[in-house]
C-alpha cells in the first residue's frame, strides 16, 4: 500500500507539488473478425501504446519544470530541434514522455494552479515505490502568487488598468513514427502547438472580427508571476507569460448576482 | 516582588475609542479580531510542511454603545469604509489597536423597559487591524490628540418612546431590538491584497423584534401568507425623557410580517413577540 505522503511527483529530476496525479497505459486493440465465424477468432494490436501522467500542482517560481519545456517548445518551434522524450516519475512508476498540454490559472488572492498533460507511447515501467519529497522550506516562499503578479506592456509596468483573473493554456501535438520489429517509435517528431491566454476585465471593448493585436487592443503584453519572497525581499525571480503579437480571439462579457460584470478576453498563438 | 504602586493591567479609563478621528461615547465594550489567512501547503510526497496565503486577508470589529447621545454607528450603513482607534489616551500614539477599511456588516438597537437603550455595530476589516502605523493612521492619531471631544448627554425614557404601529397601541410593548444587515461584497484583482471596491450587495436586510404583554392584540395565522399579508409602515422614535429631543428616529416601509411566537405560562402575562422584516 502506497500511501499519496510517500509518491513524489518528479518531471526531469525536479519534483512538483502535484495535489493530483494519474497514470494510465492502454493497448490499442481491435478484435479480428473472419469468415466463418460469428464471434470474434481473437484480438491484436492495431498501433502503439498510449498513455502518460497527468497531474495538477502549485506552481514554484524558480522550480517550474513543465513551463520550462513549454518555452522551448515555443522557442524552438519553427527551427529544426530535436526533441527527447522526458522522464516522468510518480511514486516508484516511470516513463518517457513528450508534454501534450499546459495549463495554469490565477485567481485574486490565490497561488498559481497548473495542470499538464503528458503523453507517452511506451510502457510505463516501476512499481509502487514510497518516495517522499523534502521540499526546502528554509526561508520565503516561491509558491507564485497573486500578490506579485504584475503587467507589462513590453518591459513597463502597467500600474493602471484592473485584472481579475489570469488563465494560460499550451496543447502541442507529437508525431510517433513506427517501423515493424519494434514496439515503441523510432522517432517522435514535433507537430505543431497552440497557447491562449484569457485576462478577466471590468471593462468591456469590441474586438475587430478580422483580428487586433493585444498590444494595441489592451496595453498589456506581459504577465509576470513573481514569488510570495517579492513581498518581504524583492526578489527578481519570475515566470513571464509573454503575449505580444498575440491576436484577440474572442471578448466575453457576463455578470452574476451580487458581482460586476466581467468581461473575459482570450488571446490566441499558433507555432 | 512586582511593584503594586504600578499599574499592570490597562483599567477602562485608559481605553478610548475612535471612529476616523470621531471619539464614540458610551462605549460598553469593543472587540478587535483577526486570524490570518495561512493554508497547509498539502502534495503528494508531502514530509516537510509549508504553509502559504490563500483567499482574503480579513479581520473584524464589534462595537457595542449606550445610546447615551446621537446614534453615530447607524451612519456607516452606506459606502464609505471606516478607520477605527483604542487609544490609552489622545496624546499616546504608540500605544493602539488599530483598524483601517473596516465596513459595517451589521448595525443593532435594542430597548428594554427598565435597562438603558444599546446600538450595536459589526465591520469586516479590508485594510489591516492590529498595532499599526501608516501615514494614514498617523494622520488620523493626530487629529485625534488635537481634537475635543464633548458628550451632549441625552438620557432616553420609556415613555418618550413612540412606535407606530397601530396594533399596539392598547398593548404593553416591553422591548423592541432592530437590525440592519448590511452585506458586503468585496472585489479583489490580481495583484493586490486589499480589494478595489467594495460594493454592498443589495438589499439591506432589516429586521425588527417586539416583546408584547398581549392586552387586545390578535396574532395573525400562518396560512395568511401570502395572500392577506401584514405590512407596516414602521416608525420609531426615541427622545430625551426631559426636553424631549429627539436621539434617534427610525423610519422603515413596508414591513412585512414574518413571524409571531405567543407564550404563556404561570408566571407571567401572556406575551408576543413579533418579527418584522424589510429591505431597503
Amino acid at each position: 500500500m502506497l500511501y499519496f505522503n510517500d509518491c513524489k511527483v518528479v518531471v526531469q529530476d525536479s519534483g512538483v507539488l502535484a495535489e493530483t496525479v494519474s497514470v494510465d497505459i492502454s493497448n490499442n486493440l481491435r478484435p479480428i473478425y473472419v469468415l466463418g465465424k460469428k464471434g470474434a477468432v481473437n484480438q491484436s494490436l492495431f498501433g502503439g501504446l498510449q498513455g502518460g501522467f497527468r497531474f495538477s500542482y502549485s506552481v514554484e517560481v524558480s522550480n517550474e519544470p513543465n513551463f520550462g519545456l513549454v518555452s522551448y517548445i515555443k522557442d524552438n518551434s519553427d527551427h529544426n530541434a530535436s526533441y527527447s522524450a522526458i522522464q516522468l516519475s510518480a511514486g516508484g512508476l516511470s516513463g518517457s514522455c513528450y508534454l501534450t498540454s499546459y495549463d495554469l490559472s490565477l485567481e485574486a488572492n490565490g497561488n498559481a494552479q497548473a495542470s499538464v498533460d503528458w503523453g507517452t507511447f511506451q510502457k510505463i515501467s516501476g512499481d509502487f515505490v514510497a518516495t517522499p519529497y523534502s521540499l526546502n522550506t528554509s526561508g520565503s516562499s516561491g509558491i507564485a502568487h497573486s500578490w506579485t503578479t504584475k503587467f507589462y506592456l513590453n518591459d513597463i509596468e502597467v500600474l493602471t488598468g484592473k485584472i481579475y483573473s489570469f488563465n494560460y493554456s499550451f496543447r502541442s501535438q507529437w508525431e510517433p513514427f513506427y517501423s515493424l520489429g519494434n514496439i515503441a517509435p523510432t522517432q517522435v517528431n514535433f507537430g505543431n502547438a497552440e497557447e491562449k491566454f484569457s485576462l478577466g476585465l471590468e471593462t468591456y471593448k469590441a474586438a475587430n472580427v478580422s483580428g487586433e493585436f493585444i498590444d494595441s487592443y489592451l496595453g498589456i503584453n506581459k504577465v509576470r508571476i513573481y514569488s510570495l519572497a517579492d513581498i518581504i525581499t524583492g526578489s527578481d525571480a519570475y515566470l513571464e507569460f509573454n503575449f505580444a503579437t498575440g491576436v484577440v480571439a474572442s471578448v466575453q462579457s457576463s455578470a452574476a448576482m451580487d458581482d460586476i460584470m466581467r468581461t473575459t478576453v482570450t488571446i490566441q498563438k499558433f507555432f | 516582588m512586582p511593584n503594586y504602586a504600578t499599574q499592570l493591567a490597562l483599567g477602562k479609563e485608559d481605553q478610548r475609542f475612535f471612529i476616523n478621528n470621531n471619539e464614540i461615547p458610551g462605549v460598553q465594550n469593543v472587540r478587535a479580531e483577526y486570524a490570518n489567512n495561512a493554508s497547509l501547503l498539502k502534495y503528494c510526497g508531502i514530509s516537510t510542511y509549508k504553509h502559504i496565503p490563500r483567499g482574503m486577508q480579513v479581520g473584524g470589529v464589534s462595537v457595542s454603545q449606550l445610546l447615551l447621545t446621537n446614534d453615530i454607528l447607524s451612519n456607516y450603513t452606506g459606502n464609505s469604509g471606516i478607520n477605527g482607534y483604542i487609544v490609552k489616551n489622545k496624546e499616546n500614539k504608540e500605544y493602539n489597536v488599530a483598524f483601517t477599511s473596516g465596513y459595517l456588516t451589521n448595525y443593532s438597537c435594542s430597548y428594554s423597559f427598565g435597562s438603558l437603550p444599546q446600538c450595536g455595530a459589526n465591520f469586516i476589516v479590508f485594510g489591516d487591524i492590529g498595532n499599526i502605523s501608516t501615514a494614514e493612521t498617523v494622520s488620523d492619531l493626530n487629529l485625534i490628540s488635537t481634537g475635543h471631544s464633548s458628550l451632549t448627554l441625552k438620557i432616553p425614557g420609556p415613555g418618550s418612546t413612540t412606535i407606530s404601529i397601530d396594533e399596539f397601541s392598547n398593548n404593553r410593548v416591553l422591548a423592541y431590538d432592530l437590525s440592519i444587515a448590511v452585506n458586503r461584497n468585496p472585489i479583489y484583482k490580481i495583484g493586490s491584497r486589499q480589494p478595489v471596491y467594495v460594493q454592498i450587495a443589495p438589499p439591506l436586510e432589516i429586521t425588527c423584534n417586539f416583546q408584547v404583554e398581549i392586552n387586545d392584540y390578535v396574532l395573525q395565522s400562518l396560512k395568511k401568507y401570502p395572500l392577506q399579508e401584514q405590512v407596516e409602515n414602521l416608525s420609531l422614535t426615541v427622545k430625551d425623557f426631559r426636553t424631549e429631543e429627539t436621539i434617534q428616529s427610525y423610519v422603515f416601509n413596508n414591513l412585512y410580517l414574518a413571524a409571531e411566537v405567543y407564550e404563556t405560562n404561570i408566571n407571567g402575562f401572556g406575551a408576543v413577540n413579533v418579527q418584522f422584516k424589510g429591505f431597503a
